[in-house]
């Protein structure tokens, strides 16, 4: 009880300088993980473990990334800053490169006085603002993970038949949890968590696991939790109706892996086959998130440690003819998001907009810490106590030349060249149509609100010149 | 006197809380990056600083002020630890490929005021490493290059009044920048000026009415440079303005303790980097609210070790007891072990002293002499210089004296400098070029005659005995404050 009137006082602080005991932050990262799990109401996949902490917390059902692939994603939430044209762009997107001098969330919280630790996959690349964590950024294969198993070893039995370096992209594995990365990762967490428990200093700890991402590779048990004959492929594994070309891409990720066809649909049984082995590695990585949760409860530690789970993005399991991310569709941009707050009321649903940039500035008004002003997003702890607040009107991300905009009942997007500027528009209206499937962006009936929607979108998206330009230090 | 009153009354009635009548005052540390004497207070005939020259009318104005080191990373290291970096570990620059960091067993500042009931927070440039050593309870978020902006960024912070606080508020200006000014056929360096602040009101400064410090070449570029450093250090004197404007508006400017400093002189050839006058020799200006005299100047010569203690005694702490200070870490190293095995606590102790006794301007005995202790800028950069200075004389040991003298990248790259390199000539500012780059072991200068550090008169036989006291005396200190290159008079 104490506990929770502390942070209830905390939470009534606007100042943002709070002298009381700060909270400890769990923060953990999912790669790949598409917003389809129990607590989302998706009953097929089993995900007893996070549906719990949904029910200890606030699952976001409107919540949306920045860019659908994982660098650019990361480095944008990890920033509050939003994508642009050259900005946060690829997988391989580095915030301290692409926006330096800009105080990352791990620096900002290390800088306020906690101890800040990675886990496995947070920044894309580990280096990525390792100046901002309180010890090397960890993960597993680095010379203090546990000695049996590994990524490497996992991966490795991926037999590689027809030559590609990426092996095939589904695999049954005979290892145990911990011989795979993401077992070594909640490993390490849980051995964090009882070195930080009497540390005496709030801690940010991230873990960063790296599965549903392809290769598709658990132990038997969980593939077992999904019955072959139960896999369905979707009922739009189609482009939409009306789509411009720029809407759709070759999947070229999962084209890399051996036995995968280099272009056209994909042969139904290896399409199945991928959605099982999707949903299998949700629940593998749902039982090692678990793992880490009974951990925090069984050292008491729940009482004082927000727990937030994010997916960077979402992920296509052939809707629209479509695999892994890299699309405007509501598939990509929509990503998981979970919040357990001690104190706060548990099992509550939002289905306000919100925007991956608005993590860092929520955690810094949870933490007490000020907001760093270069910050875009806005803090959603109002809706934390009131799911139904009026929120955000809208919510813009992008990928490649695409630009997108969700508003409560409408997605557009707008795809824009170089040198020839807008080549291409689509638009969706998800009071009638919740799976994109008729592209109405040029019917003359809705040629207003696709003008207001451009004009929004072309306002609200993150520039190139966006960020004021502190000049240049040097010491 | 009255305040010892209060105290014997409160804690005859109140002996629990036998301080709470002399409740500590607030702090702030302001620290300006690369500014020498450079204001109007100082004399600086060209520097407009209409907010510094208030503090130092209703403070006290040290003329003779001087940090140990004139390089930011290394002297701020000092400033927040009232040690000389040669015994702290922090030998040199923290970002980067430099790395240089301080041993974990050293009590810093913030954190032994953290203990100590004040709230801390820190705002702006920090350069500091690494951060469990120098932990602050806030780290403000905030544009460096804006002082005004930072001070606004500041006010929820000073405006608490649930503890007494320590904020440590330090600009990047007048330092060098990135950028240019558009158009500028000569090139220098903006010092951020390039960039709009909407809260700030520019002061501009007629390159062509400039006066030209005497360790500088009138020469067109470097007034161009010069322009652009004024112009920043009027922006400097604004956020300072801002600051107490903002200490009135919360009611707690007279609850404050404000002090003004820098951490090394400007960033030219000549300054900055080097234990000439004009890269140690810095504005120190301190108003407090319980001064007994205003407007006082003082003679007393202080150094940036004496900050913290001097902190610490307004904060009302008497003595710091902490685990002995270890060179080294405590995992590595045969005193980081033999460090280890030490248990208990034992009393800390200082290189530098507390100034308050001296703000009253009374020539007090003992305040006559003061000593810096350099060893690297960047990494590339070693020259480890050690000096003893009195109110005349100035003894430099060069102990890598065999090595040319090294230039920091960007001071080289000056539009200053490369003008200077680009006319052919000997004499940079008075100072030849040759003298600048090679130097003898021992350099002794008489300030007053020679202002300018020109005539070295450490082989005169008349200076012998002045040379072989101040010689003595600096090897003392070595001594005594463990500075590991001490061993060099031994082997060699």
């Amino acid at each position: 009880m104490k506990a929770v009137v502390a942070l209830l006082t905390l939470l009534t602080l606007h100042c943002g300088h709070s002298f009381a005991a700060k909270p400890n932050i769990l923060f953990i990262a999912v790669d790949d993980l598409r917003p389809q799990l129990g607590c989302y109401g998706v009953t097929q996949v089993k995900s007893p473990h996070m549906d719990r902490l949904a029910s200890q917390g606030m699952v976001f059902n409107r919540s949306y990334c920045m860019v659908p692939t994982c660098g650019a994603s990361r480095a944008s939430l990890m920033t509050s800053i939003r994508p642009s044209p050259r900005r946060f762009v690829t997988h391989l997107a580095s915030a301290e490169k692409e926006t330096p001098g800009i105080i990352t969330l791990n620096t900002h919280l290390k800088q306020n006085g906690y101890y800040t630790i990675s886990n496995g996959k947070v920044f894309h690349h580990p280096e990525d603002n390792a100046i901002g964590w309180s010890e090397p950024p960890w993960r597993p294969g680095s010379s203090t993970a546990p000695k049996k198993g590994g990524k490497k070893k996992a991966e490795s039995k991926n037999k590689d038949e027809d030559g590609k370096k990426r092996g095939r992209p589904f695999a049954v594995s005979e290892l145990a949890d911990d011989e795979h990365a993401d077992g070594q990762v909640a490993l390490k967490t849980i051995a964090d968590l009882r070195r930080l428990k009497d540390k005496g200093q709030p801690f940010f700890l991230a873990a960063g696991f790296f599965k549903p991402h392809l290769p598709f590779i658990c132990p038997e048990k969980y593939w077992n939790l999904y019955p072959p004959e139960t896999i369905k492929v979707p009922a739009n594994d189609h482009p939409p109706k009306d789509a411009p070309a720029e809407a759709i891409h070759n999947s070229g990720e999962l084209r890399a892996y051996s036995g995968v066809p280099k272009t056209g649909p994909l042969p139904g049984e290896l399409a199945r086959n991928l959605i099982r082995g999707y949903h299998a590695c949700v629940s593998f990585v749902d039982a090692q998130v678990g793992r880490v949760l009974d951990e925090l409860d069984r050292l008491d530690l729940a009482k004082n440690t927000i727990v937030i789970l994010w997916g960077d993005h979402g992920w296509n399991l052939g809707e629209h003819t479509l695999w892994c991310k890299h699309c405007c569709f509501e598939t990509s941009m929509r990503a998981p998001l979970i919040v357990r707050v001690p104190g706060l009321k548990g099992g509550l649903k939002t289905d306000a907009l919100t925007e991956f940039i608005d993590i860092y500035p929520t955690l810094c008004e949870l933490a007490g810490v000020p907001v760093p002003s270069h910050v875009q997003g806005r803090s959603f702890v109002p809706l934390l106590k009131n799911p139904s607040l009026p929120w955000k009107e809208q919510a813009i991300g992008r990928f490649g030349n695409g630009d997108t905009i969700r508003t409560d009942q409408f997605r557009f997007s707008e795809y824009t060249d170089k040198q020839r500027g807008p080549i291409a528009r689509m638009l969706y209206d998800h009071r009638v149509d919740p799976g994109e499937n008729v592209n109405i962006s040029e019917r003359p009936a809705n040629a207003k609100i696709a003008a207001s929607l451009t004009e929004r979108l072309r306002a609200g998206k993150g520039k190139d010149n966006d960020l004021s330009k502190p000049a240049r230090t040097q010491p | 006197m009255k305040s010892l009153i209060t105290l014997a009354v409160s804690s005859f009635f109140l002996l629990p809380f036998s301080f709470a009548a002399a409740a500590p005052r607030n702090v702030i540390l302001f620290i300006a990056d690369d500014m020498g004497q450079n204001a109007g207070c100082y004399g600086d005939p060209n520097a407009k600083t209409p907010a510094l020259d208030r503090l130092a009318s209703e403070g006290t104005r040290f003329r003779f002020a001087f940090c140990t080191s004139a390089s930011c990373s290394a002297s701020r290291s000092v400033i927040m630890t009232g040690l000389q970096n040669h015994s702290t570990g922090h030998y040199g620059h923290s970002h980067a490929a430099h790395h240089f960091s301080t041993f974990s067993s050293v009590q810093s500042l913030p954190v032994i005021l953290g203990r100590n009931g004040y709230r801390t927070a820190r705002i702006g440039k920090y350069h500091l490493a690494p951060e469990e050593v120098y932990r602050f309870d806030f780290a403000l978020p905030s544009n460096a290059w804006n002082p005004v902006g930072m001070a606004n960024d500041a006010k929820a912070f000073i405006a608490d009044k649930s503890k007494p606080f320590f904020l440590y508020f330090c600009t990047l200006t007048p330092h060098r920048s990135g950028g240019e000014i558009a158009g500028h056929p000569l090139k220098p360096n903006p010092f951020g000026n390039h960039v709009n602040y909407p809260e700030i009101k520019d002061v501009k400064y007629d390159e062509a009415k400039l006066t030209v410090p005497s360790y500088l070449p009138d020469s067109p570029a470097c007034r161009a440079e010069l322009a652009q450093f004024y112009q920043a250090i009027s922006r400097t004197d604004a956020g300072l303005a801002r600051l107490v404007e903002i200490l009135k508006e919360t009611g707690q400017y007279d609850n404050t303790v404000i002090m003004f400093g820098a951490d090394n002189g400007p960033a030219w050839p000549g300054a900055k980097t080097t234990v000439f006058e004009p890269g140690m020799r810095l504005p120190l200006v301190v108003r407090s609210p319980d001064q007994a005299k205003r407007g006082v100047v003082s003679d007393a010569m202080v150094s940036w070790v004496d900050f913290t203690p001097t902190i610490l005694d307004i904060a009302g702490v008497k003595e710091v007891m902490a685990p002995p200070l270890v060179r080294g870490e405590p995992e590595g190293g045969t005193e980081g072990k033999a460090a280890g095995k030490k248990k208990g606590l034992v009393k800390y102790q200082f290189h530098g002293r507390s100034f308050l006794p001296t703000l009253n301007g009374d020539k007090l005995p003992g305040w006559d002499l003061i000593y810096a202790s350099h060893q690297f800028h960047e990494i590339q950069m070693y020259y480890p210089m050690r000096v003893i200075r009195t109110d005349r004389y100035k003894l430099i040991l060069n102990i890598a004296h065999q090595l040319p003298y090294p230039f920091a990248s960007d001071l080289y790259a000056s539009a200053t400098w490369q003008a200077f390199l680009n006319s052919g000539g000997s004499l940079y500012g008075k100072r030849r070029l040759a003298e600048y780059t090679y130097r003898p072991r021992y350099e002794l200068y008489d300030l007053e005659k020679d202002p300018d550090e020109l005539v070295n008169v450490a082989d005169r036989a008349a200076y012998k005995k002045i040379f072989d006291d101040l010689a003595e005396k600096l090897k003392t200190y070595q001594q005594q404050t463990r500075d590991p290159w001490f061993s060099k008079y031994e082997y060699e």
